[in-house]
C-alpha cells in the first residue's frame, strides 16, 4: 500500500510516495506548468513509474503547495506550512524552527515543544528572500549556475553588502559592484547575506525566537554557503535537511497515511 | 423563519436603503452621513434627518482611486470613503447634506480634508485620544454639540428629545439582542458564526429599527436551541482589529471554509458597541458621549488603552474558550501595528496562538493564494493543538 504526497509549488512540483511503514519509496520533481492539475498528475505518474507501481496501489493522496486545490486526484489538501512542519518533524523530531526558502516564497515556522506549529511567517508578494532572488541576481548577472553558487560563496573573503531588499534595486547595486571589478565571490556572498537577513527579519517580525534545532529546507538549502551564512547571523547551528525540496511532499504523504488510518478506524 | 431566510430578507431591506434615502431626499428630508459610532445618529434623526453609515470597503479599486490626491500610506478603509465617490460608485454622498466624520486618527483626518476639497460639506467631530482626561471628554462633548447645531441648521428643526429617547431605546434593544446572540456563540458548537453576525451588524445600520428588532428577536428564538453550524472540533477564534467594513467579508469566509469558527470579536469600527446601553434619563447627548468615550473598552487610538484592551481580549478568550486570536489589520494602519507588537509580546508565552493578517483589500487570484495558505495554516495548527 502506498501513500502519496504531491506538492504543487509555484516553481516546481514534487511527489513523494511512502509505504505503510512511513518509508520513502520514491521522490520525483518537475517544473510546474501553467496547468497545476496536469503538473500534479505528471509528477505523480513519474514517481509511480519509477517505483513500478500504479495508481490503484495508492490508498490516499494529499496535495499541498499553492496549486494544492487544483489537483483533482487528491482526497485532501493541506497548506504547505503544515506539510513542511509534518515532514520535517518526521525526520528531525525535536525540530523547533524551520527555515524554508523555495523558488518564489520563503517561510519561517516555529514549532512548539509539543510538536505543533506555534507561529509562522511567509513572505508576501515579493521575490526578495526567495530562490528567485538568487536566480535573477547570481545566475543572470554573475553567470554562475545555481549548483556552483555554494562553492563561490564559501570562497568569499569580504562579502559585499547588498543594501537593497528589492530584487530590482539589488540588481542595480550588483551591476555597479561588477563594473567596479569587485570579486564575484564577494558579490555572491553578499546576496546570500541579503537573503538570510531578510528571512531572519521576517521571522523576528513574527516574534519567532529561532530556537534550536533549526532546520533549513527548500531548494536554496542545497546551498551550503547559505546555511553557513544563517549560522553566522543567528549565532546558532543551522542544519540543511537532506533532500530539502521534498519535505513538504513528504509531510503531505504522512498526512495521507494519517487520513487513511482515521477513515479505516 | 430559518436563519438564511431572515438574513436574505434583511439583506434585501439593507440594499433598498439607498433608494429609500433617494425618495426621502426628494420629499425634502436631508440626508446626513456619518463615519462611525462616536456619532449619535439617533440624535441626528431626531432632528429630522435621515442617516447613513459610511463604512464601505473590501474592494481594491476605491482606495487606489484617491492616489491622485494623496500618498498611499493611509489605510484602505479610510481611502475607500472618498474612493467610492471618486469612482462614481457612491450613491449616497452626492445627495448628502453633510458628512459627519469622527476624527479618531490621521487617516480619517486626511480623507475628511480630501472630501472637503471635493466640495462635500464635512463636519469634523473631534475624538481626542487621551480619554482619561476630563478636558478630552469635554472637547468631545463640545464637538458633538457643535455638530448638532449644524444638523439643526440643515434640517431647520430642533432635536425632538422624546423621539431621540425612543431612538436610543431601540438602539439599546438592538444591542441587547446582539449581546444575546453573542451568548449563543459561547456554546461548544455555536449555532451562528461571525459571517452572519457581521452581516447583521451591518444590516442594523440600514434597516428600520423596528424591523431589525423583530428579526433579531425571531433569529434569537430560532437559534436558542438550534444545533451547531460547525464541525465539533472546529478551532475557536477571536478576531481583533480596526474593522470589517461593509463588503469586506473575504477573510471571515475563508476562516469558516478552512474549518474554523470566529466566536468573538474586538473591533473598533463598523459595528455597534454593545457592551453597555446608552442611559435614557438626563442629557441624552452627554449620556451618549459617556457611553462611547468612557463606558466601554477603548478603541486602539485612545491612550492609555492597550493594556485595557488586552485585558478584554483575555476575558473574551476565557469566556468564549478561544483557541487562537486573529489580528486583522488594514495596510498602513501604523497604530494598530504598534498595538500588535505589544499584544504579540504579551501573548508570546500564552497557550493561545496569535496570527496577524494585513489587508489592503487586494483579493486578486495571486493574493488569494498566500492569504488562503495563511488562514488554512493557522486553522490547521489550532486543530493540531486542540
Amino acid at each position: 500500500m502506498l501513500f502519496a504526497g504531491v506538492d504543487i509549488g509555484s516553481t516546481t512540483s514534487k511527489c513523494v510516495l511512502i509505504d505503510e511503514n512511513k518509508e520513502e519509496k520514491m521522490y520525483r520533481h518537475i517544473m510546474t506548468g501553467f496547468n497545476r492539475d496536469a503538473s500534479g498528475n505528471e509528477v505523480l505518474e513519474m514517481a509511480l513509474k519509477a517505483v513500478g507501481a500504479n495508481e490503484s496501489e495508492i490508498a490516499c493522496i494529499v496535495s499541498t503547495g499553492y496549486g494544492r486545490k487544483a489537483f483533482k486526484k487528491a482526497q485532501k489538501d493541506i497548506p504547505e506550512i503544515i506539510a513542511h512542519a509534518e515532514g520535517t518533524k518526521a525526520i528531525v523530531p525535536d525540530v523547533r524552527t524551520i527555515i524554508d526558502i523555495g523558488g518564489q516564497d520563503s517561510k519561517v515556522i516555529a514549532i512548539a515543544e509539543d510538536g505543533t506549529v506555534s507561529k509562522f511567517e511567509m513572505n508576501d508578494k515579493c521575490a526578495a528572500g526567495t530562490g528567485r532572488f538568487f536566480e535573477v541576481l547570481t545566475h543572470r548577472l554573475l553567470g554562475v549556475e545555481m549548483d556552483e553558487l555554494s562553492d563561490l560563496i564559501m570562497k568569499a573573503k569580504d562579502p559585499i553588502e547588498i543594501s537593497s531588499m528589492c530584487t530590482i534595486f539589488a540588481e542595480s547595486e550588483i551591476i555597479s559592484h561588477l563594473s567596479q571589478g569587485k570579486p564575484v565571490e564577494d558579490i555572491a556572498a553578499g546576496t546570500g547575506y541579503s537573503i538570510a537577513r531578510r528571512i531572519i527579519q521576517q521571522g523576528k517580525a513574527g516574534r519567532i525566537p529561532f530556537d534550536e534545532p533549526i532546520i533549513f529546507s527548500g531548494g536554496v538549502a542545497n546551498n551550503e554557503g547559505i546555511t553557513k551564512i544563517f549560522e553566522k547571523l543567528l549565532g546558532k547551528k543551522v542544519t540543511a535537511i537532506s533532500n530539502p525540496q521534498s519535505t513538504a511532499a513528504y509531510g503531505a504523504a504522512l498526512r495521507a497515511m494519517r487520513e487513511y488510518n482515521k477513515q479505516d478506524k | 423563519m430559518a436563519m438564511k431566510e431572515i438574513l436574505d430578507e434583511l439583506d434585501s431591506l439593507s440594499r433598498a436603503r439607498a433608494r429609500e434615502l433617494g425618495k426621502a431626499k426628494q420629499e425634502g428630508t436631508p440626508i446626513i452621513e456619518y463615519t462611525g459610532y462616536f456619532i449619535p445618529e439617533e440624535l441626528i434623526r431626531a432632528a429630522g434627518a435621515e442617516t447613513y453609515l459610511m463604512c464601505r470597503g473590501g474592494e481594491p479599486e476605491p482606495p487606489d482611486a484617491v492616489l491622485d490626491y494623496m500618498l498611499r500610506f493611509m489605510n484602505p478603509l479610510a481611502r475607500s470613503m472618498a474612493g467610492f465617490l471618486e469612482l462614481g460608485l457612491d450613491p449616497i454622498t452626492p445627495m448628502s447634506s453633510m458628512v459627519v466624520a469622527q476624527q479618531t486618527d490621521n487617516h480619517v483626518g486626511r480623507i475628511s480634508e480630501l472630501l472637503e476639497f471635493k466640495g462635500i460639506n464635512i463636519c469634523k467631530v473631534g475624538v481626542p485620544p487621551d480619554w482619561t482626561k476630563d478636558i478630552a471628554f469635554e472637547y468631545y462633548v463640545e464637538s458633538l454639540k457643535k455638530m448638532m447645531q449644524r444638523v439643526e441648521e440643515i434640517t431647520g428643526k430642533k432635536v425632538d428629545e422624546a423621539l431621540a429617547k425612543t431612538y436610543f431605546e431601540k438602539s439599546n434593544k438592538i444591542c441587547e439582542l446582539f449581546r444575546k446572540l453573542n451568548e449563543l456563540r459561547m456554546k461548544d458548537n455555536p449555532p451562528i458564526g461571525f459571517n452572519e453576525i457581521i452581516h447583521l451588524q451591518h444590516y442594523s445600520f440600514n434597516v428600520d429599527a423596528d424591523i431589525m428588532i423583530e428579526k433579531l428577536t425571531q433569529l434569537y428564538e430560532e437559534l436558542i436551541d438550534a444545533p451547531g453550524e460547525f464541525d465539533a472540533d472546529a478551532p475557536r477564534i477571536l478576531v481583533a482589529g480596526r474593522a470589517f467594513a461593509m463588503g469586506d467579508y473575504i477573510v471571515p469566509g475563508l476562516v469558516e471554509q478552512s474549518g474554523g469558527v470566529i466566536v468573538a470579536e474586538l473591533l473598533d469600527e463598523g459595528v455597534r458597541p454593545i457592551e453597555k446601553d446608552v442611559a435614557l434619563e438626563g442629557d441624552l447627548l452627554v449620556n451618549f458621549a459617556k457611553n462611547r468615550y468612557l463606558d466601554k473598552t477603548p478603541i486602539n487610538i485612545q491612550q492609555p488603552a492597550w493594556d485595557i484592551r488586552y485585558d478584554k481580549i483575555k476575558e473574551l478568550i476565557k469566556d468564549y474558550k478561544v483557541d487562537g486570536v486573529l489580528w486583522y489589520q488594514l495596510a498602513f494602519d501604523e497604530i494598530y501595528d504598534m498595538e500588535y507588537t505589544c499584544l504579540s509580546n504579551w501573548m508570546k508565552d500564552s497557550d493561545t496562538l496569535l496570527m496577524k493578517l494585513e489587508s489592503s483589500y487586494e483579493y486578486s487570484r495571486e493574493a488569494m493564494g498566500p492569504l488562503t495558505t495563511r488562514i488554512e495554516s493557522f486553522v490547521e495548527s489550532l486543530k493540531e493543538g486542540k
